[in-house]
């Protein structure tokens, strides 16, 4: 069937900010989906509240709305731009949630939208589990023992019938949140009532356990004529019990025969058919008892997925761009399959290698939380590595992660081989981050494998392969640098083992390791991925590395420019830097260069193979990158794009004689390291917080004693934060300072005088070295000593006055100039008292770049490049700074209802997983929006508690005033209702936690509290208060932990109350009509 | 077929049209085999007087599928790059379906030397065009170049083991009339 001509205009709705469950997978599922739709003649109108985003860049789509995704929103623009038909099935769970709230409410029919992809009918019966369940019974499949409950008693019946463990799953969410499992009558009364709180419709559903069961992924689709196919199948390393994010997973599935596979498959096709997913893919779950073989479905998401993009990634078959072209009338044989050209998309990729995905966690920053993996996603991203075969991509993906290995190494070395049955088994039976690698020293010590496989439900096949990597890393030991043959060497290469991993094995380093591999003889190869296991002639370049006899790379032209991305999603760099680099790779083929993308992370735009000329799916370290320079030899490679990861390899490869381009390595050196640091803003007469460097506990003290507490304590070289922390007495230093240096691993950590109070600015330049245009001066909501990424900002700065701004320009141009900084360079200021101390300047893509483009119209990370690429920016026609002709706000995103028990205050450790951004004319209502897209209810009346710590309580009279007089009731703990009574105004006065009821415990607990206003007493606090913020994230009330935030709510409650609630929505293309701007011919031509 | 519930008597590739006749069958499955379909003429001659009776369902896969072809008048050819492995989508001319199919052959039927007004084109290989199973448009034969039986490789094309019982059936019940 061709496409459909009854439609023109397209409404696609986004997944909104980064989150947990999920991440940067529907930017590229709907950046595919705007370009598919785009290329077919439709008009896309877009909505994403997230700024960070490739889809939202105003070139993606006919109209981008960057507005909170919400139902309201939705009928907005729909009402503004009356689409023929609506496209959720590609923005996650959050698209898919919004659509069926705005199908109900009648919004779609009133307009006449309708819904493409998979409708209302398709959608409930896969999502509503009862429906589910009695769907799969149809058609003959099994499912585990479940019933839906809508009360706790409702609940209890349940449990007694089905038996413990139990599993409990909230009905509509994402990600499985208030997922878990419930061993005992104890735990399933907590989970039962979390779950009914979490589900969007107050149910839950109670299940029998599988735990311990193998797990199976089909990714299907399927056209409007009833053709099914499955593109992928992925097998879960850790079996059922562990959210399939969390899991390690490896493609295809390893570990079924044929038959039991097609068994699967035809499970897989009798499901879409049922549910009726006309147009589109789907996942589904199944599960598989190790010793019986029964089969039940877990469940299937009528709709593209984080497994939907790994899929892609692992076989080169873009799901959601033909997704799109199925919601829009095609049959899949009418769909050329983009990578050989000549066959079309009816068909089953083939593998003939091996994928695995390593999830990549972050508890360490949630000090406090559990970290056993459960069924509620809590990892942060993810690494893929391709090999021929199982060991190899594991190995790969080891060192992929960017956690320090270098292979499948464990991190416990050094506690040696102990006899492994007083291995604590515990170790081994509790899923967590670390179980892999108790895994592996257990096999290590001679745990045999059956043991081992009893003890985690890992399959004994993946315990095989683990072992024979021991195995062979004993042989390489053995025979010591002497002793490594080619043959040796090529085995251990074919079996994933780095340079460093095999230097560090035979005790030498891993320069010399190069060396004597390249004079055995033993070189790189790489292979194409291209959906037919060479069956066809593969048109897109798409390669992973390995160790066999035939290199089916290509070596092009010579104007070649590698672009490095940032790895696996972590907290601190996401989704920002991949944005940048994908900006890089689009101007630098306009200009006329082939691109090499290098990355790791399945999840990005950039691993997209349509992206860049040429894609490499590599781990990020030294030696993988050396080797794809050395096969492609590119004129010159880009480090400033994609966060730390490429930064970190910046010198090693300028030492080797790689030519990067733009800043200069030694630029970032001299911005890293203190003392040149200091030379650095003596020399440009520039203010900095009294600040020294050291290596020792002792010199720590001796410095303190110096510039006086408070302190901002940081290890070197990280990003996000990592271990930064204000320290404010003597008494908590030794353990601070013990964390950072523990954090900076050889380097320095850096001492800082903490400036209270201060107004913490960041900006954003590019530079050419004679020129230098600011992005933007940003004015971050919360003062300084509140992570830069966690932090609420506002453009244009509203509060600094137009000197303040001129002089911060000034600074950050001869910042730029003394730097010799070539492309972009973000500075971080602190104003006190009208004066401007500069804090940190990264010469290099930052967090804001995205953001700051999107909300002045201006592609800093394209212009960047160009001038990397010997653009001036005077060619460029870029002589003024941009404008941002109305307030834009980015607020953070935090994950604090995934971990449970930790503290929500925020610090100088960034714990954000992503943003949004509100836009208005007015401040108080772009702050607003900011809110509501970040998922806060934003109350217009009701209670308001206020509990702050003394030094806040002058300020907040103010803000308790400002919401008196908005008729919100004032709650206060006593000594905050003290000196708020004392100031007139009327508070009822509540008792400490441990000092009677009812206690603002009760209060969120019954909800009759609206919004919480609570500052932290000290860096360590007190458990009451931790109690209190986590009970309301878990509540999912809103809570201000800062007295800037919370003048920034009141202002915009009163704003936003003004208008009943309800706001504009302008796109991107109304707001800068006048700034479609391009490069011209002649630049195209240098 | 015999979960089916068929009961099956498998006979050698060489068995003569006296040999087949004795075993009184309901129908006749071609099965597949190796390699260049031209040589084996001895077969191709049975096939055609099997045919010739108009009353015995045939149903042909891969070697049978050419052998039937051959039977039929068409040419075979080698094909430049042979069909091998579990994922080629394979369209159904009649529905417009696409089954994802195994396959493992080095020849193909050659559709333009096909008597059209005999011989219907039942499925076209969606990677290269090529003719992948055929129909007597009146007569109870047919036969697919592809693997129906799938092992290993996906189960889509069962359909065609009901389709050739329904053949059967319904041969064997005009046969009881005419009796």
């Amino acid at each position: 069937m061709p496409k459909r001509t009854d439609l023109n205009k397209i409404l696609i709705i986004g997944s909104g900010p980064i989150v947990i469950g999920q991440a940067c997978e529907f930017d590229y599922s709907g950046a595919q989906a705007c370009k598919a739709l785009a290329e077919e003649g439709y008009r896309v109108v877009l909505l994403n509240s997230n700024p960070a985003t490739i889809m939202t860049d105003p070139d993606m789509a006919w109209r981008t709305y960057i507005e909170p995704v919400t139902v309201d929103v939705v009928e907005c623009i729909v009402e503004k731009e009356r689409p023929d038909a609506a496209l959720a099935t590609l923005g996650g769970q959050t698209a898919l949630n919004i659509a069926v709230e705005a199908s109900k409410r009648g919004i779609f029919d009133r307009y006449g939208v309708e819904m493409i992809g998979a409708d209302l009918a398709a959608i409930e019966m896969a999502e509503d589990r009862d429906s589910f369940r009695t769907a799969m019974a149809q058609i003959g499949l099994d499912t585990p023992m479940s019933e839906a409950a809508r009360s706790m008693s409702q609940a209890r019946d349940i449990s007694r019938k089905i038996g413990f463990p139990l599993v409990i799953r909230p009905s509509f969410t994402l990600g499985g949140t208030g997922g878990a499992l419930a061993y005992n009558a104890e735990e399933f009364e907590v989970f039962a009532a979390r779950g009914l709180e979490k589900s969007m419709i107050g149910e839950i559903l109670i299940e029998e356990s599988v735990l311990g069961w193998k797990e199976y992924e089909l990714e299907v689709m399927r056209d409007l004529r009833d053709n099914v196919v499955v593109i992928c199948s992925i097998e879960n390393l850790d079996p059922m019990g562990v959210h399939t994010g969390d899991s390690i997973t490896v493609a295809p599935a390893q570990t079924l025969t044929d038959r039991e596979y097609q068994d699967l498959r035809n499970a897989a096709a009798a499901v879409i058919r049922k549910i009726g997913v006309a147009t589109g893919g789907s996942n589904i779950q199944f599960a598989v008892h190790p010793k019986t073989g029964r089969v039940v479905v877990i469940e299937m998401n009528p709709r593209v997925s984080r497994s939907s993009a790994l899929a892609s990634k692992a076989t080169g078959f873009p799901i959601a761009k033909i997704a799109a072209k199925l919601a829009v009338g095609y049959s899949l044989d009418e769909i050329p399959n983009d990578i050989t050209k000549k066959t079309p998309a009816s068909f089953e990729p083939v593998m003939d290698y091996c994928v695995v995905k390593i999830p990549r966690f972050a508890f360490e920053k949630f000090p406090g939380s559990d970290d056993t993996l459960t069924i509620s996603m809590k990892s942060v991203g993810e690494t893929m590595a391709i090999g021929r075969s199982f060991k190899e991509a594991l190995q790969k993906g080891f060192r992929g992660l960017e956690t320090g290995l270098a292979g499948f190494e464990s991190p416990f070395a050094g506690s040696g081989n102990p006899d492994y049955d007083r291995i604590d088994v515990m170790l081994l039976s509790r899923p967590s981050p670390d179980r892999i690698f108790h895994v592996r020293d257990a096999l290590a010590a001679g745990m045999p494998v059956d043991r081992a496989s009893e003890l985690t439900g890992i399959d004994p096949w993946f315990m095989d392969n683990m072992l024979e990597i021991i195995e062979m890393e004993r042989e390489i030991v053995a025979a010591g640098p002497e002793g490594l043959s080619g043959e040796l060497l090529k085995r251990a290469k074919q079996a994933g083992f780095s340079d460093l991993q095999l230097g560090r094995l035979v005790g030498i380093d891993e320069d010399a390791m190069r060396v004597l591999r390249t004079k055995r003889g033993v070189l790189p190869t790489y292979k194409s991925v291209d959906t037919c296991a060479a069956e066809f002639e593969a048109v897109t370049p798409y390669f992973y590395s390995t160790w066999g006899d035939e290199d089916e790379t290509r070596p092009g032209g010579d104007r070649k420019v590698m672009i490095i991305g940032g790895g696996p999603n972590r907290i601190g760099q996401g989704i920002e830097f991949d944005y940048c680099c994908v900006q890089a790779s689009l101007v630098l083929r306009e200009l006329g260069y082939e691109t090499i993308m290098v990355n790791s992370n399945p999840e990005t735009v950039s691993t997209d193979y349509d992206v860049s000329d040429r894609l490499y799916f590599e781990p990020l370290t030294l030696e993988d990158v050396l080797n794809i320079i050395e096969r492609e030899k590119p004129r010159g490679v880009i480090v400033q794009l994609g966060g730390q990861t490429p930064l970190n390899l910046a010198l090693d490869l300028e030492k080797r004689g790689v030519t990067i381009m733009g800043t200069p390595p030694s630029a970032i050196n001299r911005a890293e390291d203190r003392k040149l640091f200091k030379e650095l803003v003596d020399k440009l007469d520039i203010r900095q917080p009294e600040s020294d460097t050291a290596r020792t506990f002792e010199e720590v003290e001796r410095i303190v004693e110096r510039i006086g507490y408070p302190v901002l304590l940081r290890p070197s070289y990280v990003l996000g934060g990592r271990a930064m922390v204000t320290v404010w007495s003597g008494a908590e230093l030794e353990g601070f300072a013990r964390e950072a240096f523990k954090a900076s691993l050889d380097h320095p950590i850096l001492i800082d005088k903490f400036l209270e109070d201060a107004l913490e600015i960041d900006v954003d330049a590019v530079a050419d070295g004679t020129d230098v245009i600011v992005g933007g001066v940003m004015e971050h909501i919360e003062h300084a000593g509140i992570h830069s990424g966690d932090s609420a900002m506002v453009l244009p700065a509203h509060s600094l006055g137009p000197e303040l701004v001129v002089s911060i320009k000034e600074q950050t141009r001869r910042l730029a100039l003394e730097l010799g900084v070539k492309g972009l360079i973000n500075v971080q200021y602190a104003v006190k008292d009208g004066d401007i101390y500069v804090l940190e300047v990264n010469p290099r893509a930052s967090r804001t770049v995205p953001f700051l483009s999107k909300a002045t119209g201006t592609p800093l990370a394209k212009i960047a490049t160009a001038v990397m690429a010997g653009i001036s920016l005077g060619e460029q026609g870029m002589t003024a700074d941009p404008a941002c002709p109305f307030f834009a706000v980015k607020e953070s995103v935090l994950p604090f209802s995934r971990f449970t028990g930790t503290d929500t205050v925020l610090g100088p450790e960034m714990k954000s997983t992503g943003e949004v951004m509100g836009h208005d004319p007015d401040l108080g209502i772009a702050f607003g929006k900011s809110q509501i897209a970040a998922g806060l209810d934003i109350p217009y009346g009701g209670a308001v508690f206020i509990s702050v710590k003394d030094y806040d309580k002058a300020a907040v009279v103010d803000i308790a005033g400002s919401f008196e007089e908005m008729g919100f009731e004032i709650l206060a703990t006593a000594g905050t209702a003290e000196v708020l009574a004392r100031r007139g105004i009327s508070v009822t006065s509540l008792p400490r936690l441990d000092g009677g009821r009812p206690n603002i415990l009760d209060y969120v607990k019954n909800r009759s509290v609206a919004l919480l206003i609570n500052t932290p007493s000290g860096p360590k606090p007190r458990q009451d208060e931790v109690t209190m913020r986590s009970s309301a994230a878990d509540h999912a009330i809103p809570i201000v932990t800062t007295m800037s935030a919370a003048r920034a709510m009141a202002g915009a409650i009163k704003a936003m109350r003004v208008r009943g609630g309800a706001f504009q929505v302008q796109s991107l293309q109304e707001l800068f009509q006048h700034r479609q701007r391009g490069f011209n011919h002649e630049n195209r031509q240098k | 077929m015999r979960e089916r519930g068929c009961s099956l008597k498998v006979l050698p590739a060489a068995a003569s049209f006296e040999d087949i006749l004795a075993v009184d069958p309901d129908g006749l499955f071609l099965s597949n085999g190796p390699g260049d379909p031209a040589p084996v003429d001895y077969a191709v001659d049975t096939i055609r007087k099997l045919m010739e009776l108009e009353t015995l369902p045939l149903f042909g896969i891969c070697l049978g599928h050419q052998l039937m072809g051959r039977a039929l008048g068409a040419r075979t050819y080698k094909l430049k790059f042979g069909h091998h492995g579990a994922n080629h989508p394979v369209r159904d001319e009649a529905t417009g379906r696409i089954y994802i199919t195994s396959q493992n052959h080095g020849f193909c039927v050659d559709g333009d030397s096909l008597d059209r007004r005999k011989v219907a084109t039942t499925h076209v290989n969606l990677y290269d065009g090529t003719l992948e199973g055929i129909a007597h448009r009146s007569l109870p034969f047919f036969s697919v170049q592809f693997h129906p039986e799938a092992g290993p490789g996906p189960h889509d094309g069962r359909y065609l083991f009901d389709r050739f019982i329904a053949l059967v059936n319904r041969q064997r019940l005009r046969g009881s009339t005419h009796a």
